[in-house]
């Protein structure tokens, strides 16, 4: 048998089939997503879906449960400012907040926001205590008290300046309607998600997407853009092929930081006419997470993160790996971070010091081996990322590189998001990736979260001084001198800094990509959320 | 055996066997022929075209992609012909003790077979994957526990039918060892039928592993693997397709050529499925071959 | 033929039982203690040996093995699957809804394999030796090598985003079934035509074919004739393909965001959420046999020589 002409043949089908796929200039015939008239619709793309979007738990997709709930006060470029509370009153001795609430304000289901719906959402919030001990605020709060319909107080145990800077997170003090509660509860699933927010969930089809509508009764007026619809896409190339079809218009860095196109894609898009890319400036550090509390584990020691901290180039990474579109960041805060440290010594990129440092530790290269060896144990940690971030993984790869040219080995394992939280909290790895968690929240909460058991208890309690950093971080949560307070802060950064125990990578920024039209593309002080409210066509 | 000798008649079987040839070769011998350390990180030739030193050109980690195809190898082909020459042997003893001697023994382990038979093919391996983490040892652990059954199932049906030959009966009325008889007589027989199952399965599992790398499930970096690549290529297939031009030649032209040997060996075995309009009447043991199919 | 169908339905009925522990024996094989995980899962901050001790006293995991697992099975009879370690929902809730989607793609896709399988094999054995038997087979060996999520992004590209004729992804339509029924069907046609070509070679020479060109029957009726016993070739197929495909669309379904098993189980893969992984194993391998069985008992409904073989 010769089948030879035949091969010869299909050869020529199959490489006029890949001869088109390469290809990638925009086709005339696709639709174009921002040449119709009076649109008012998005299609954003996601690689997971919503979840559970009880907005007390912590599974949910925080971008969606952004535009359905709301919080009380809102944390803007200027400071608090009110959202569902009008206005407050903080007691003398910074115990006791006042809220008077916005009057006429009603859930989606029509039930009336009030301060019994306050009380019933963080009642039920105190009673899954441990799950939101990472919010200090939540360990902190004594009685809630209803004073009128529209006056609800707040009375905490000791004065604590970020109460209200922890008010204004997308979870968990945000309202969902009492009706919704199973048993006066919300920590064992709800009857539905109805939040005061500008959009309404109308439709969700597990694993497909979500879809929401705009909230006509918004107090703050109905937002232009009427439906709003989250599609889950797994896949990079697919979400790609559909934001060229049109069939999704809208993309943004998700809440994880995981990008799922890469930057020569998006510029792509944007030079295709059909859609304008806005990126924030940077808001949040990434970094990798050293666990120094995990005893037999090479990362416990300070002289192991210090020579990882100066093996990874950061200039490579930002300008290569991530296109430039990143800073590289040298310690865990940027300057434009309230409080940020300015007198730390940076730890620059610097392989003959990392050498140095493990052989001083008594890291060994000997025996003909790549990798050091110290008491019979060798050089070896394990770096998980997020499996669904592809830039993590490329920088994961370069890291893993870059430590092997000074003796250590690093495995690295992909794995889901939520995984990783999950070995964050338990304390199951030596090194991860991780990042702040974004101007609202920095430094203040993710200085908390250093206390914390479900967040970086477990990468800081190794330190030398960890009872001393807990203290400090106790003390300016309370304290309510300013003064004082930058003091203990520059202190606990310099702690972390010299431990190395948060090794900072890049600066990161949310990214968007929008049809053309599209008006009012902006960020709030989160990474979590975007303001769709405010966007419409031109 | 006479009737393998046909295969040298067919072009394309002889052309397969040369590309499998020459891609195992290169394989065993990659640290001679690879031009560079296959993980040689340099951001500075992140996505260089081809040059005279790096021939294919860099990957986003500016690695040599011609070292690491030749090193990918390893895992893509030859552990892959490790795991499927394990499963082999797994099945081909059980298949041999059922098939030759029947009966109760022959009961049991074909309803063993029956068992993991019942796991298609990806589900079996996932469940591996997933419960003992993604990794190269896994996968292949997960080959053989897939593949496995299907080959005592083949080489039972194909057994079966030689045990029934007169000059078996023949060999064991006089009195001669079972041992003999299977490595004399039966082996040699069913050894076509083997080779014929085992060089499509080889097709199914490097897909597998492509498969199992685009899940996020595949070898752990930075060992080089041919579906790894083309799946690090694909994240830029848009904006950068040339970069799966290697892997994926690498990967279609390996599991053509085993394709094409497969059918080949098919026709060499079985002259009545060649051109030639001779009768004759063999359904037995053709109606197992197709099942193993399917990745 | 009803002695046969019971026969069966009997010899099923152990083989489930033995998938089952199967199942059950493979997740125990799982290094990490089911405890652990657990705690894991409910995110509590500080493990300690008390606790880990305390939870399997909860999980019953301290019973002897082969009650743990007649537990289990009776619980899986009745659907009962536990509850997701990462969600905490029901797993039944999720593996449910999925499995139902995940059965709609293939039992297009399989309808899509028989069509070209029958059509494409039927060519080629009317052609035999000639160019269209060579240039499909050539082009058939070739399709099947390549990768399904590369095969299925050019897809993509040509019909969706170039010609702008389907979907690119998602569910909804029947539209959305086109593009990945079809990249399935590429893939496992190229396999399953070779059997319908070679069944239809075999029977060409079949003495009753010889005796019907004999006899001057015109070559359009020999080949309806044949075609007509090819039938019973494309039936089998049928029977054989929807278990297997049903197994492997995992790839095509994280290519084309379907929300089915397959991305269920790499999701939970993931996420170490054994309790869905050790749902998923038992609930694809039991519709394996399902469909297994009644694929054999349709054939020896229209074949009655391979009823004998079997009593």
């Amino acid at each position: 048998m010769n089948l030879l002409k035949g091969m010869f043949g299909a050869m020529i089908t199959v490489g006029l089939l890949s001869g088109c796929g390469t290809s990638s200039e925009p086709s005339a015939k696709s639709a174009e997503p921002a040449a119709r008239a009076n649109k008012t619709e998005l299609v954003y793309a996601s690689a997971k879906d919503i979840n559970d979007m009880n907005p007390h738990l912590y599974t949910g997709s925080m971008p969606a449960q952004g535009i359905v709930y709301e919080s009380l006060v809102e944390n803007t470029e200027e400071g608090i400012k009110p959202l569902l509370a009008e206005s407050w009153d903080v007691s003398e001795d910074g115990k006791v907040y006042t809220f008077h609430l916005r009057k006429g304000v009603t859930f989606h289901d029509g039930e009336p926001f009030n301060a019994e719906a306050v009380k019933k959402n963080i009642d039920a919030v105190q009673s899954n205590a441990e799950k939101h001990a990472w919010i200090k605020l939540s360990t902190k709060i004594k009685e809630t008290k209803v004073i009128d319909d529209s006056t609800f107080r707040l009375v905490l145990s000791e004065p604590y300046y970020p109460a209200l800077l922890e008010l204004t997170m997308t979870r968990p003090y945000v309202f969902l309607s009492p009706k919704d509660f199973v048993d006066g509860e919300t920590k064992n699933g709800v009857n539905g998600y109805h939040g005061t927010g500008p959009y309404v969930l109308a439709e969700h089809k597990v694993e497909e997407s979500a879809t929401f509508t705009a909230n006509e009764k918004y107090w703050n007026g109905a937002p232009a853009i009427k439906k709003i619809t989250a599609r889950v896409l797994p896949a990079g190339e697919t979400t790609l092929l559909a934001l060229q079809k049109g069939e999704v218009d809208f993309i943004f860095t998700d809440d994880r930081g995981a990008d799922s196109l890469d930057v020569e894609a998006m510029n792509g898009l944007v030079d295709s006419g059909k859609y304008q890319l806005v990126r924030s400036d940077p808001m949040n550090t990434k970094m990798i997470v050293a666990n120094s509390g995990k005893s037999g584990s090479p990362a416990a020691e300070t002289a192991v993160r210090r020579a990882v901290w100066h093996a990874i180039d950061r200039q490579t990474i930002a300008r290569d790996i991530m296109g430039g579109t990143e800073t590289p960041a040298e310690t865990l805060f940027s300057a434009n971070v309230n409080y940020a440290a300015s007198d730390l010594t940076p730890m620059a990129y610097d392989p003959g010091q990392s050498k140095r440092l493990l052989e001083e530790a008594g890291w060994k290269a000997d025996g003909g081996g790549q990798i050091r060896m110290k008491e019979g144990r060798p050089l070896k940690m394990q770096l998980y990322y997020d499996s669904s971030s592809s830039s993590q993984k490329t920088q994961a790869e370069f890291i893993q590189h870059s430590l092997k040219e000074i003796g250590a080995e690093l495995e690295l394992v992909g794995e889901d998001s939520s995984s990783i939280a999950n070995r964050r909290a338990t304390g199951e790895y030596d090194l991860l990736f991780n990042q702040t968690w974004g101007l609202a929240y920095d430094p203040q909460s993710t200085i908390a979260a250093f206390t914390s058991d479900s967040a970086y208890k477990h990468t800081t309690s190794g330190i030398a001084d960890a009872d001393k950093l807990y203290d400090m971080i106790d003390e300016v949560m309370v304290s309510m001198d300013e003064a004082r307070r930058k003091s203990l802060y520059a202190d606990i950064m310099r702690t972390v800094h010299d431990e190395a125990v948060f090794i900072p990578l890049t600066n990161g920024s949310v990214t968007v990509i929008a049809p053309r039209g599209l008006q009012g593309v902006a960020f709030k002080q989160t990474q979590f959320e975007l303001p769709f409210e405010r966007m419409s066509f031109e | 055996m006479k009737r393998l000798l046909n295969l040298g008649r067919d072009k394309l079987a002889v052309l397969s066997l040369i590309v499998i040839g020459s891609v195992l070769t290169a394989g065993i011998f990659a640290p001679f022929v690879a031009p560079h350390d296959p993980q040689q990180v340099n951001m500075g030739l992140r996505y260089a075209g081809m040059s005279s030193a790096y021939w294919l050109g860099n990957d986003h980690l500016g690695r040599c992609i011609l070292s690491r195809l030749i090193y990918g190898i390893r895992p893509s082909v030859l552990w892959v012909l490790v795991a499927l020459l394990a499963s082999v042997g797994v099945g081909a003893l059980l298949g041999l003790a059922a098939g030759y001697f029947r009966e109760k023994i022959d009961a049991v382990i074909m309803r063993i077979c029956d068992v993991f038979l019942s796991f298609p093919g990806y589900v079996m391996t996932l469940a591996v994957v997933g419960i003992l983490g993604p990794g190269l040892e896994n996968i292949l652990i997960a080959f053989i526990a897939t593949k496995w059954a299907w080959f005592a199932r083949v080489i039972r049906t194909s057994v079966m039918q030689y045990a029934e030959k007169d000059y078996i009966k023949f060999a064991r009325a006089s009195g001669i060892g079972h041992v003999r008889i299977i490595r004399t007589h039966i082996v040699p027989a069913a050894f076509a039928d083997i080779a014929v199952v085992s060089s499509s399965s080889v097709c199914s599992m490097i897909l597998q592993i492509s498969g199992l790398s685009f899940l996020g499930l595949g070898i752990q970096a930075p060992n080089p693997e041919w579906g790894m690549m083309l799946n690090e290529a694909r994240e830029v297939m848009f904006s950068k397709p040339q970069l799966m031009l290697a892997p994926g030649i690498a990967i279609v032209a390996v599991v053509s050529a085993f394709n094409f040997l497969s059918d080949a060996l098919q026709v060499a075995l079985d002259p009545k499925l060649g051109a030639s309009a001779e009768s004759r009447r063999n359904k037995e043991g053709k109606q197992a071959r197709y099942e193993y199919i399917g990745s | 033929m009803k002695l046969y169908t019971a026969r069966r339905l009997l010899l099923a009925l152990p083989l489930l039982l033995a998938i089952s522990f199967l199942t059950f024996v493979l997740i125990n094989l799982s290094p990490m203690d089911p405890a652990v995980v657990v705690l894991q899962a409910q995110e509590v901050p500080q493990i300690t040996d008390a606790l880990i001790a305390q939870t399997k006293e909860e999980l019953g995991m301290n019973r002897p093995f082969l009650t743990r697992y007649a537990d289990w099975l009776l619980d899986c009879l009745r659907l009962d699957f536990g509850k997701s370690y990462v969600t905490g929902e029901p797993v039944w809730s999720l593996l449910g809804p999925a499995f139902l989607n995940t059965l709609k793609l293939t039992l297009v896709a399989s309808a899509a394999i028989i069509f070209f399988s029958v059509l494409l094999g039927v060519i080629c054995a009317v052609t035999e030796g000639r160019a269209p038997d060579k240039s499909i087979r050539g082009t058939a060996f070739l399709m099947t090598a390549i990768p399904s999520y590369l095969l299925a992004s050019v897809m993509i590209w040509m019909f969706s985003v170039r010609l702008n004729l389907l979907p690119t992804s998602g569910m909804g339509t029947y539209k959305h079934y086109i593009l990945p029924a079809s990249v399935i069907a590429v893939s496992y046609a190229g396999l399953y035509f070779r059997s319908v070509r070679t069944s239809m070679l075999s029977q060409l020479n079949e003495d009753y074919v010889l005796y019907a060109r004999a006899s001057g029957l015109s070559e359009k009726r020999v080949t309806l004739h044949i075609l007509r016993n090819s039938l019973q070739v494309a039936v089998s197929i049928f029977g054989m393909a929807i278990p297997i495909v049903l197994g492997s669309t995992v790839v095509i379904e994280n290519v084309f965001a379907w929300p089915g098993l397959g991305r269920l189980s790499v999701r939970s893969i993931l996420g170490r959420d054994f309790r869905v992984i050790q749902a998923y194993v038992l609930l694809l391998a039991s519709a394996f046999v399902v469909f297994n069985t009644l694929s054999d008992i349709v054939n020896a409904a229209m074949n009655p020589r391979l009823r004998k073989g079997m009593s």
